[in-house]
């Protein structure tokens, strides 16, 4: 009887410290949503108290309707969405077979160009912004009216410089290790050739990395896209949300706005993580327990 | 079916030789069983044979071709993998499919092909069933299955038995004797399991650190066994060698030795009892196994070597009891200073 009460209050004390954690992380969201629907006068009077997290007092949307006036927010949601996927699916594409040639082809010197791949991770974006801008700045691209030097202002030129990275590859090389050996070759015995084994095969057993992968680059890429979008992208047609965020902070900031458009601009980020969760969660907790 | 002839097979990582040219003749039709210790070369083999492996130098021939630049996939060889190697992600069909898939074969051959050999080995009602809601004994035939739907030249196996227990090993083990007898296919079987070797092969090959150390049927190598590695590893409980030589040097009465004699070897099975004048050999028992239909009595000689002796289960013996031991002096077998036979 006496277990029985201490594993039930130990489950007690469990549940309020993980809702505690949970409350914690959740406060700003809900200080965000809240804030994001009270007059700016009365934003700033609540923020000292608990008010700060209750939707009380003169609530409206009107902060939403001025954010849209403001900024061309769905075009920037737009953008955002179209670099981000489109960077995802090629970034998936290519680092996984990247990653599929490290650890299933034998090739001679393949040791050393993962190492060098790796050791970009210490290198901030930041350090190779410019170099970076000079390159795009002469780079060709086809178009339907025919070949143009330099990719600024441009879709591309927020894409294709992301596609590949060390996270990503070194993610998938790892998930990669730990699949059996013996699955390629048996499949290699079949007949199978490479790309068959890596889409029949080996793709089929990485959902859990797939959905990893793509949650830290969708974060990456959706919530990060600022420095290099405001060297690169001059026109407002090419911009993304997080450069939005700079026409709530011209002259006079309404903090009011500013909540409304990070409210709006959050739900594809939550939609994205509620979509992936699942597979998230599974290969958060498989790490390691592979059988 | 096919021949398959290895000739002067090396084969190095880095600068590690692991295999030291291993010749060898495999008859179409034949059952070859390769056993050995770990890390004796016989998976090495096996994976070259089967092109998954980069061979130094040598040949390989399968059928009289020689494959050593050929895929696996055109060498004519099926695969079973010890960790059965069953694609997660597919059906049982699908899992015996996929090499004809990617053979290209048309889907009603496909179909037919996959379910006479889910005839063959009853698997036909879990061909819907994914790998994981299989037991362990099922997934090994679906592995068998694939392999035999691709109508190969040449079936080779990797320990396929060492993930299942006992009971299953042996039911699986008799299904691949009749298997073979069925298909009448070439088969190279790699185990260290003596048993499964005295018990499937028509030819055993015994490999240790990289050569081949002898050839032939099994009770070939059980009654005349090349050198004292063999004679040790065929056969269980293994031989017991008796050392004529050094400190603890044995005396050994009533037998003729030949010249040039250092160790004597001779199996546990072979031992019995005896009184005192016509003995062989005497010592004290230090522990005692009952296996149910005989004893396993280990006996410290005076020179303190171990001698396991397979006695008889209604043999009155007790720890600690000093008995006599001998065998038919034609059981013996004579090992020089090199550990080899001596004729």
């Amino acid at each position: 009887m006496d277990n029985l009460k201490v594993s039930i209050s130990r489950q007690l004390m469990r549940y309020v410290l993980l809702s505690w954690i949970a409350l914690i992380f959740i406060f700003p969201l809900i200080f965000m949503i809240v804030s994001s629907l009270k007059p700016d006068l009365q934003l700033l009077r609540d923020s000292s108290s608990f008010r700060a997290f209750l939707p009380v007092g003169d609530i409206s949307f009107n902060n939403y309707i001025e954010a849209f006036d403001r900024a061309p927010i769905f075009l920037f949601i737009g953008n955002s969405i179209f670099i981000t996927a489109t960077t995802i699916i090629l970034s998936m594409f290519a680092c996984s077979l990247a990653a599929f040639s490290f650890v299933f082809l034998e090739w001679k010197g393949k040791g050393v160009i993962l190492s060098i791949i790796l050791s970009t991770l210490i290198v901030p974006f930041e350090a190779i912004a410019i170099p970076l801008l000079l390159i795009v700045n002469f780079l060709p691209w086809v178009s339907v009216d025919g070949i143009s030097i330099g990719w600024l202002n441009s879709y591309q030129v927020q894409i294709i410089p992301f596609i590949a990275d060390a996270i990503t590859i070194y993610l998938f090389v790892q998930y990669f290790k730990d699949l059996p050996k013996e699955l390629v070759e048996a499949a290699h015995v079949d007949g199978a050739s490479w790309f068959r084994i890596y889409s029949k095969i080996i793709l089929p057993l990485s959902g859990p990395i797939f959905a990893t992968a793509a949650i830290l680059k969708f974060l990456a890429m959706y919530n990060n896209q600022f420095l290099w979008p405001i060297m690169v992208a001059q026109e407002e047609q090419f911009r993304p949300v997080m450069v939005g965020l700079l026409y709530f902070f011209q002259l006079n900031v309404a903090w009011g706005e500013v909540m409304a458009y990070l409210s709006i601009i959050t739900i594809p980020v939550l939609a994205f993580y509620i979509s992936m969760q699942k597979a998230f969660v599974a290969s958060v907790a498989n790490t390691g327990i592979k059988g | 079916m096919a021949n398959v002839k290895l000739t002067d097979i090396y084969k190095k990582y880095g600068t590690t030789e692991v295999v030291h040219g291993v010749n060898l003749s495999i008859h179409s039709g034949e059952f070859v069983v390769f056993v050995g210790p770990s890390g004796c070369g016989k998976s090495t083999l096996l994976r070259m044979v089967a092109g998954l492996e980069e061979i130094t130098s040598g040949t390989i021939e399968i059928g009289d071709e020689i494959v050593n630049d050929i895929v696996p996939a055109e060498r004519g060889v099926a695969m079973v993998f010890q960790s059965y190697a069953l694609y997660p992600h597919m059906t049982v069909f699908e899992n015996m499919a996929f090499g004809l898939k990617m053979a290209k074969v048309k889907k009603p051959e496909i179909e037919k092909r996959v379910h006479e050999a889910a005839e063959v080995l009853q698997i036909s009602s879990y061909l819907d069933r994914l790998p994981k809601q299989l037991s362990g004994g099922q997934r090994q035939r679906v592995a068998i299955g694939r392999a035999i739907v691709r109508n190969p030249k040449v079936f080779l196996f990797d320990e396929p038995l060492s993930n299942l227990d006992a009971a299953l090993r042996v039911q699986t083990r008799i299904e691949i004797a009749k298997l073979h007898s069925q298909l009448s296919a070439t088969m190279i079987y790699v185990t260290h399991d003596q048993v499964e070797a005295m018990t499937l092969a028509d030819k055993i090959v015994v490999l240790n650190k990289g050569i081949i150390e002898q050839v032939g049927s099994p009770i070939e190598l059980y009654n005349s066994p090349k050198n004292k590695f063999v004679a040790e590893f065929i056969g269980s409980p293994k031989m017991n060698i008796i050392e004529l030589e050094g400190n603890d040097k044995v005396s050994i009465n009533n037998l003729q030795i030949p010249t040039h004699t250092s160790k004597i070897g001779v199996r546990p099975e072979h031992i019995s009892l005896a009184d005192n004048s016509s003995s062989m050999l005497s010592g004290t028992i230090r522990h005692i196994e009952n296996l149910g239909e005989h004893l396993l009595c280990y006996i410290n000689t005076v020179s303190t070597q171990e001698i396991t002796a397979k006695i008889d289960v209604k043999s009155k013996v007790d720890l600690n009891q000093s008995v006599y031991l001998n065998w038919n002096p034609e059981f013996s077998h004579y090992f020089n200073s090199n550990d080899q036979t001596i004729k």
